[in-house]
């Protein structure tokens, strides 16, 4: 692959849109992955016509580009493993279009999320997908990773919420993919291979989104459990009861651990928390479900049973899932929090064992591991805290994450429920998919026949996660992790 | 025409009364419920018919068509009205009617299903555990689930439950390059890679063929309740059915019938009388008893604020049921008055339906055609059918159609709501695409159909077209 054209690339998007000073490329290098790598480039397109110039010219030197929005993927997506030009998105970020009356708008790729949604409630609507990352982003890095959050429990992931698009192919042309109707059968839905694709197969250059109504009440519970297993039960139970909650959350022992210490919430010394919450319009709606979750709970031997529709108390409740990240970084001293296994979906009635399977095994490779989601669809989360200095506890949280993947995957999960794959879960996608990857390739090649797009990333990314890119930790013994 | 030797071939894979060769069987299966195409109604007859028992004769089937190179022309129930189940070339029509086992695993509220399954027996196999398959096209006692997935089905609960697509958590398929795939996952969260379950999901048999499926299914609601409501005039109809979702009383199904329309099916509909309305809506909502019954009566009052002249709301499960009827009766209906109705299917946003309405029955006048519309309003999609005498030809059809697409497509729409492009709609693709959509699709087709074998001369137009040396056996 080769070098861009500085000078040419200046003409395309003008000369404040690009940058490649060293603290630039530094800062693009990186997202919330394990990983870095070094671009030659960053460009910042601010018209469709300029990502089109680009990609013709990318496309005819074989250049890499990377598509990016705010670097939030934990995985890898964004790190550019091959140099090239990175793009960063964030220069196209007007929501171009609110349409309360068909309930759909139309946004650029670098909308961030929260924008989108303080532009929505006026309106009295939201956009649901909403991922914890949220604050920062984007609708574009959204689709490009399929993402979802607690709420997707009742309102579905990106792919539920996207209507249609337009897109920049590989070699330039802009076309229009989906519909701004409710439904269509027009033509392949090219728009559904899109969402999910992490940027290897065209650059969305607009998006036309789905919104639904603000409900009018919205009401938390939280129910303690003493062996995960109730609680797995309890989920499995709420989901086939036929209350919809709109968010369904397990918080396991390890996370309780980490957010008393370092917030002293006081949560009590169990094995599972669940916050349950239910929303609508009409509040005998929402206190229905909202009972037979906590009726669900009880049965399942749920302690301190707590509901509130009260803002502030409803807030007390979900303190501990909301601070999580951070106090998982502050569990022990020279651990730190990384995000390998982050991620994988089983189906509801294996939750509590997946979960259990991942504490087994985390102790007998001497790695602590806390298994948290958004159990409402199946979607199970877990963070690594380990002495990232220590060379020998990589090659315990490579063998951790190789049997965990294997569980998952023997009892009909799926390796990504919502951050995609990247590189660092790419080995555990590829076995997973083992008979799907050739079609993934030709798929690929038909959309970016000279494989310029976020190369080197899903069904092209290494076998083995740690030799992918390089880490952005140092082992003690003074070289690369 | 198939080779002698992979007509042998194929006999030994099917063994027994699996392989149709005799004229009346391959004229049964000349034809689909397209009732006119632009391209010519003539009638291509089949080489043969092959009954598969199963995935792997299906499989086997499919690299005979890459090694033999024949056409392979899917079949679920032949109720598609774009021609996707019509052979254009001879070849073999692939038909999925022995293929029909189906499970229900309520614990993980998914259901597992061959392609053949009539799709009401899904929806009242989930009912029998207490579950729900939400998509209902109209032909839902005929029509099978593997056509549905192809064609990406709508159907009356689209509004609320959204479209088949919604409900395929994974696929097991072959591919036209005869590679044997499982697609997508038993989970409800999927992220996993590129998404050839969806990519499959509206593909029209021109990518790969579904040997099994697994859906998701949905607790059933606790109650169900239907509004029927009459007006003077189309237009207030049309703007009733906004007013409703802005309001924000979520329902189910939400459905326009104009007055040709309802004079179709009056002999069904006992509380019209004699008088014929100029519109009517049809509302259904579901959910808790209580809160059902109050936003029914929300959805009576918006209708009755916008000129609905009579209203009535039936919960008990036969009056429903009664209504229901009616509405799915309408296509056969039209069919019956006019056999070579122009018969389209179109999508706009939501709250253009009133112009559309306006704008199709106005092509009608100036092509001096009767204008029958219909559909579901609450997705913006719209059934409208010119109405061509008995006896007629249908000529100017190909005109009428392109305006009609011009409008659905200027309104912010699409030419295809839910019925599929197949050969009917193949030739206005580019409206909607432009040249460089239909460019990818044809590399994505490449990609996994790389002998062009399934389902040649549909979904892209003609100058797209695969297997241009095939010669047809007979035409009728």
């Amino acid at each position: 692959m080769n070098p861009p054209d500085i000078l040419e690339l200046k003409k395309i998007v003008g000369e404040e849109n690009l940058r490649d000073s060293k603290a630039d490329l530094y800062v693009y290098g990186a997202d919330a992955s394990v990983y870095e790598g070094k671009a030659f480039v960053v460009v910042k397109p601010r018209t469709i016509p300029a990502v089109q110039e680009l990609m013709a010219y990318a496309d005819k030197n074989s250049i890499p580009v990377i598509p990016r929005g705010s670097g939030s993927g934990m995985c890898g997506q964004t790190v550019p493993v091959k140099g090239g030009i990175v793009l960063d998105m964030k220069g196209l970020n007007r929501i171009l279009e609110v349409n309360v009356n068909d309930a759909y708008c139309r946004v650029e790729p670098g909308v961030v999320d929260d924008d989108l949604n303080r532009a929505l409630s006026p309106h009295g609507f939201f956009y649901p997908p909403t991922p914890a990352s949220s604050r920062i982003a984007t609708i574009g890095g959204e689709i490009g990773n399929n993402a979802s959050g607690t709420r997707s429990v009742k309102y579905g992931a990106a792919r539920d919420s996207v209507l249609g698009m337009k897109v920049v192919l590989a070699n330039g042309d802009c076309v229009n993919l989906g519909s701004r109707t409710r439904v269509a059968s027009s033509g392949y839905p090219l728009e559904r291979l899109m969402i999910g694709s992490e940027g290897t197969l065209a650059v969305i250059v607009e998006a036309t989104l789905k919104f639904v109504p603000l409900p009018k009440f919205r009401c938390m519970g939280i129910a303690n459990f003493n062996k995960l297993e109730q609680a797995g039960d309890a989920i499995s139970e709420i989901i086939a009861s036929g209350c919809s909650p709109s968010m369904l959350e397990l918080i396991d022992k390890v996370a309780i651990t980490a957010v008393n210490q370092s917030m002293n919430l006081g949560l009590p010394d169990v094995e599972a928390i669940l916050l349950f919450e239910a929303d609508g319009m009409v509040m005998e709606a929402v206190d229905f479900e909202i009972e037979k979750a906590r009726e669900i709970c009880a049965a399942h031997q749920g302690s301190g049973i707590e509901v509130s529709y009260d803002a502030k108390e409803r807030e007390r409740i979900f303190a501990g899932r909301k601070k999580l990240f951070p106090a998982l970084s502050r569990y022990r001293e020279y651990l730190a929090s990384t995000s390998l296994a982050d991620d994988m979906a089983v189906p509801f009635s294996r939750m509590a064992d997946t979960a259990r399977k991942i504490h087994e095994t985390a102790d007998k490779h001497g790695i602590i591991m806390t298994a948290y989601g958004h159990c409402g669809a199946g979607c199970m989360h877990t963070k690594i805290l380990m002495d990232t200095t220590k060379g020998a506890q990589w090659e315990a949280a490579r063998e951790a994450i190789a049997e965990i993947y294997e569980h998952v995957r023997s009892v009909d999960g799926t390796t990504s429920a919502e951050h995609g794959i990247g590189m660092s879960k790419a080995p555990a996608f590829k076995q997973e998919k083992h008979d799907l990857l050739d079609l993934m390739r030709s798929v690929k090649k038909a959309f970016d026949p000279k494989g310029i797009l976020n190369p080197g990333k899903l069904m092209d990314a290494p076998d083995d996660w740690m030799s992918a890119a390089r880490l952005r930790y140092v082992t003690q013994e003074g070289k690369d992790a | 025409m198939i080779e002698p030797n992979a007509l042998k071939k194929l006999g030994e894979i099917l063994g027994p009364g699996g392989l149709i060769k005799d004229a009346v069987g391959l004229t049964c299966y000349s034809y689909d419920a397209m009732p006119y195409s632009p391209e010519g109604n003539q009638r291509v007859m089949p080489d043969a018919v092959a009954l598969p028992r199963d995935a792997d004769q299906v499989c086997e089937i499919v690299s005979l068509a890459n090694e033999f190179r024949f056409p392979i022309v899917p079949r679920g129930a032949g109720t598609g009205m774009t021609g996707g189940a019509r052979p254009t070339m001879g070849g073999l029509v692939l038909a999925f009617s022995r293929m029909n086992n189906m499970e229900i695993l309520d614990k993980d509220l998914t259901a597992r299903v061959q392609p053949g399954v009539i799709t009401s027996r899904i929806q009242q196999e989930a009912e029998r555990a207490g579950l729900f398959y939400p998509p209902d096209p109209a032909s839902s006692e005929a029509c099978t689930i593997g056509g549905n997935i192809a064609e990406n089905a709508g159907g009356l609960r689209a509004v609320k439950y959204g479209v088949t697509r919604d409900y395929v958590l994974g696929l097991d398929a072959v591919l036209g390059d005869a590679t044997r795939i499982k697609a997508g996952a038993k989970t409800v969260k999927s992220v996993a890679g590129l998404d050839m379950v969806s990519l499959l999901a509206g593909s029209e048999g021109t990518l790969g063929l579904v040997l099994e499926a697994w859906l998701k299914l949905l607790p059933l609601p606790e109650s169900r309740c239907t509004l029927l409501a009459l007006f003077e005039t189309a237009d207030q109809a049309a703007s009733a059915a906004p007013a409703i979702l802005t309001a924000r009383l979520d329902p189910t199904a939400l459905e326009f019938m104009d007055r040709y329309t309802i004079e179709c099916v009056a002999d069904q509909l006992d509380e019209l009388g004699t008088n014929i309305p100029g519109a009517m809506l049809l509302v259904e909502l579901d959910g808790g008893i209580g809160d059902t019954k109050r936003r029914i009566r929300d959805v009576r009052s918006i209708c009755t604020d916008l000129g609905a002249y009579n209203t009535r709301i039936s919960d008990s499960e036969e009056a429903r049921e009664q209504l229901w009827k009616a509405r799915k009766a309408i296509s056969p209906a039209l069919g019956k008055l006019a056999p070579f109705k122009i018969d389209e299917d179109v999508a706009v946003p939501r709250s253009r339906l009133a112009e559309l309405v306006r704008g199709a029955g106005e092509i009608g006048l100036k092509n001096g055609l009767k204008c029958a519309c219909y559909g579901h309003a609450g997705d913006g999609n719209l059934h409208v059918n010119y109405l061509v005498p008995a006896g007629e030809k249908p000529a100017g059809a190909e005109k009428v159609a392109r305006e009609l697409f011009e409008l659905a497509i200027s309104l912010g729409g699409t030419i295809s709501g839910e019925h599929g492009i197949g050969t009917a709609k193949r030739m206005y693709l580019e409206l909607e695409t432009g040249r460089a959509g239909l460019d990818i699709m044809a590399s994505v087709k490449q990609a996994l159909d790389p002998k062009g074998i399934m389902n040649p001369g549909k979904l892209l137009p003609k100058d797209y077209d695969t297997m241009p040396g095939y010669v047809r056996k007979n035409t009728e």
